[in-house]
């Protein structure tokens, strides 16, 4: 199966992944790609602590991720991607990864807390310039962007809302 | 038309928010405008804000004090069961707001008291007011810009002030008053005499449909136990059908099946422990800190944690609880900083997109203040790493957080006591609400108190504890095996589904069809229907959709089916007289033979 979600999410494993997500997708391994995590030995010792038990929990920088997914040790899986950016996304497509359909869920709450939040274009969505552009190069690649905060709320196209922008 | 009820309007809007304002947020004024702590008074306000969380989370408990005002506890008791057990499942996690049952129990309470109806005759109205609070708390979530756009220009200023006053002052005008109290008063008032009127309608109309909701009744709580198991996942669903055998073959209480979800728990936790796994050596003591000029005081703490209760009440799409987390920060920004620059500086960075579990998360406005308290000293922390550990920290904790206490620890105390409220005996009927307010309004209490006391004094040593210890996972885990247990026993002692329609062929004594269904196995259908939800579910069908769908199934059981194998009776409802029988037999003759 390998890759059954992929979710740009800056909460990271957050209540709406604990408590819908990871039993919708039936995901048997979670990997957060992202390379600030990663680096990051905070974030990383956060991630440990507050692992949903009993799931293999990755951090992989976007670079990793993209190795493990090309070596196929994760066939027989269902691995879960969450990315923290939407920047974390970008690179896992330009390589090639067989991702037809990217969750976005939650985007630009932790902007603000790098000065300057984005322009809010859905309640659980603020963006960037950078991100507009990133989304449209996804766009184009062919990458259909759904916003869904949790399974069972209505899908909705991102593209209509970046056409406002 | 019947007279317009104003007493009725009266009493739910007291319950809904009214006793709040007087006995919770006016006390707040003392503390907000005099800027001036006092310990008795803190914990006055921690107790008022466990009340109104414990009061929101449970219907059984809501719904029992509405009872008491209008003089009937006990009538109260058995709508707040039900629509708890409905809604067992249901709860806020992050900016996702399911319906909300609170304002709902507490109108239904007031129309069967009031009008005079039973408990079923209300059901369907629930659903319809859980998703006008769920639009008006969105559309609170939209105009709780305006205050929070006020705060921004008053942490502009410096005026630390002016931010505590602003999440004070706004939590109950734009939120309790608008989202509960005037919609309270408006259904009393207006509602009860229209609710008796259709129900009378009804009554002499289509008795049937009076009928299928009062089967819905028995059927609903296999939506809330669906959600609940959809939420814990099935990872360890080899529990749930053990409480499921428990419950069918054992018939115990429903404490006695929480006591064995515990012994199950701590049996799994020891067979599950990995050998190198957690060490069991204590946690060493934290190194000495250099002596700090500048310390927080008690009073310092406890005026965090009684602000802390305010986090989402004036919450606006843009920051979630940002501004509640500014106001909780105003007893550290005021002890450590003098300057209007820095205290300006220090609001607006906490004034900033915030959200997490406020039980678990607490540790972090704890683990915040003592960076806060190490900067004051002229230690080098600097803004960013306070910002980078309350983001890095926010998310995942809520992860934990919501999982453990609101998905599970608060649900199986909701769930043990809907039981008790309906399980006819007065003395479990009365103790039902108040062991709600007892467990859950300590546990509201204290468990946050807990964290940000132990984020304080250990401060971002308190990670290193956690992971030493393991005990986020072990919590996590333990819950859900007590949680799968539970739920498994309680499906099959509430959910209540049971075929009365007997048919007779050719004058044979009737076939009593639920015999045959208890001799496969006793609780056979209530079994069925609770995996039919969850199945709907999975399928990502929503909670609203699967309670249609069982209402239907109710609505086509109770109608009156006018063939001669029937004879006028339903599916779900009353057997057939022989008598009857033998007319039906005789219709059937004329049918085939004329």
């Amino acid at each position: 199966m390998a890759i059954v979600l992929v979710r740009i999410d800056d909460r990271l494993i957050h209540g709406q992944i604990t408590t819908a997500w990871i039993a919708d997708v039936g995901a048997t391994r979670i990997v957060i790609c992202s390379d600030e995590v990663a680096n990051d030995p905070l974030q990383r010792t956060i991630v440990n602590i507050t692992a949903p038990p009993r799931m293999p929990t990755e951090i992989l920088t976007t670079e990793q991720t993209v190795q493990v997914a090309k070596s196929g040790v994760w066939d027989r899986e269902r691995v879960f991607v969450l990315c923290k950016y939407p920047s974390d996304v970008l690179p896992l497509v330009r390589a090639g990864l067989d991702i037809k359909e990217i969750n976005v869920g939650n985007v630009g709450g932790m902007t603000q807390h790098k000065g300057g939040p984005g322009k809010q274009i859905f309640k659980s969505i603020a963006v960037t310039e950078e991100d507009v552009q990133i989304f449209r190069e996804l766009l184009q690649a062919g990458v259909k962007l759904e916003v869904r905060v949790v399974p069972r709320d209505h899908r909705v196209d991102l593209a209509t809302l970046l056409e406002k922008v | 038309m019947q007279q317009l009820d104003f007493y009725g309007g009266l009493v739910a809007a007291f319950a809904a928010a009214g006793w709040q304002i007087i006995f919770h947020w006016l006390p707040q004024f003392i503390p907000v405008l005099s800027q001036k702590e006092n310990k008795t008074l803190a914990w006055w306000l921690a107790a008022m804000a466990a009340i109104r969380n414990t009061l929101t989370k449970s219907q059984v408990a809501t719904a029992f004090l509405v009872g008491l005002l209008l003089g009937r506890p006990l009538e109260g008791l058995a709508v707040g069961a039900v629509i708890e057990l409905m809604f067992l499942g249901v709860f806020v996690v992050g900016a996702s707001i399911p319906p909300q049952p609170y304002l709902a129990t507490i109108m239904t309470t007031v129309f069967v008291i009031r009008a005079g109806l039973q408990t079923a005759d209300a059901l369907a109205l629930v659903m319809p007011v859980a998703i006008l609070s769920q639009t008006l708390m969105m559309a609170a979530l939209s105009w709780n810009h305006l205050p929070l756009g006020i705060a921004k220009r008053r942490a502009e200023e410096g005026d630390f002030r002016g931010v505590d006053i602003q999440n004070t002052a706004w939590q109950v005008t734009s939120f309790s008053i608008a989202v509960n109290l005037v919609p309270a008063f408006i259904g009393g008032f207006v509602g009860v005499p229209a609710v008796q009127a259709a129900v009378q309608w009804l009554q002499t109309n289509a008795g049937w449909v009076l009928e299928g909701m009062g089967f819905l009744a028995g059927v609903l709580p296999a939506l809330g136990f669906a959600l609940l198991l959809y939420q814990m996942g099935t990872r360890l669903i080899g529990y749930l059908f053990l409480g499921i055998v428990a419950a069918i073959y054992l018939k115990p209480d429903p404490l006695a099946l929480a006591l064995a979800g515990v012994g199950l728990a701590l049996v799994h936790m020891l067979a599950t422990r990995r050998e190198e796994g957690a060490p069991t050596t204590a946690v060493s003591e934290a190194p000495a800190r250099p002596a700090r000029e500048l310390k927080l005081t008690d009073e310092d703490i406890l005026a965090m944690y009684w602000r802390h209760w305010n986090l989402f009440q004036v919450a606006s799409w843009e920051v979630l609880g940002g501004l509640g987390f500014a106001q909780t920060m105003v007893p550290v920004i005021r002890r450590f900083y003098k300057t209007k620059e820095e205290i300006s500086a220090a609001l607006k960075r906490h004034m900033v997109f915030y959200n997490t579990n406020p039980w678990l998360g607490a540790i972090i406005p704890g683990v915040l203040a003592s960076m806060e308290e190490e900067r004051a000293n002229g230690q080098p922390v600097d803004e960013a790493a306070i910002q980078g550990v309350k983001v890095a920290m926010m998310g995942p904790f809520a992860g934990v957080g919501d999982s453990l206490f609101w998905a599970t620890y608060i649900p199986i105390i909701l769930a043990i006591t809907a039981s008790w409220a309906q399980s006819g005996n007065t003395a479990l009927m009365w103790l039902a609400p108040i062991t709600v307010l007892v467990v859950l309004g300590l546990s509201n209490l204290l468990i946050p108190y807990y964290f940000m006391r132990f984020g304080y004094r250990r401060g971002l040593s308190a990670l290193q504890d956690l992971q030493q210890r393991n005990l986020l996972a072990e919590l996590s885990t333990a819950a859900t095996v007590v949680g799968q247990f539970v739920v498994g026993g309680l499906v099959v002692k509430l959910v209540n589904l049971q075929v009365r329609w007997a048919p007779s062929f050719f004058g044979t004594s009737p076939i009593q069809l639920q015999k045959i269904l208890d001799s496969i196995m006793p609780s056979l259908l209530p079994l069925l229907i609770f995996f039919f939800a969850y199945w709907l579910l999975r399928r990502g069908k929503s909670a609203i959709f699967v309670m249609v769908v069982l209402m239907i199934i109710c609505l086509v059981g109770a109608y009156p089916i006018p063939l001669p194998l029937f004879n006028n009776a339903s599916i779900l409802g009353k057997p057939i007289e022989p008598e009857q029988a033998k007319t039906s037999l005789l219709l059937l003759r004329q049918l085939f033979i004329g």
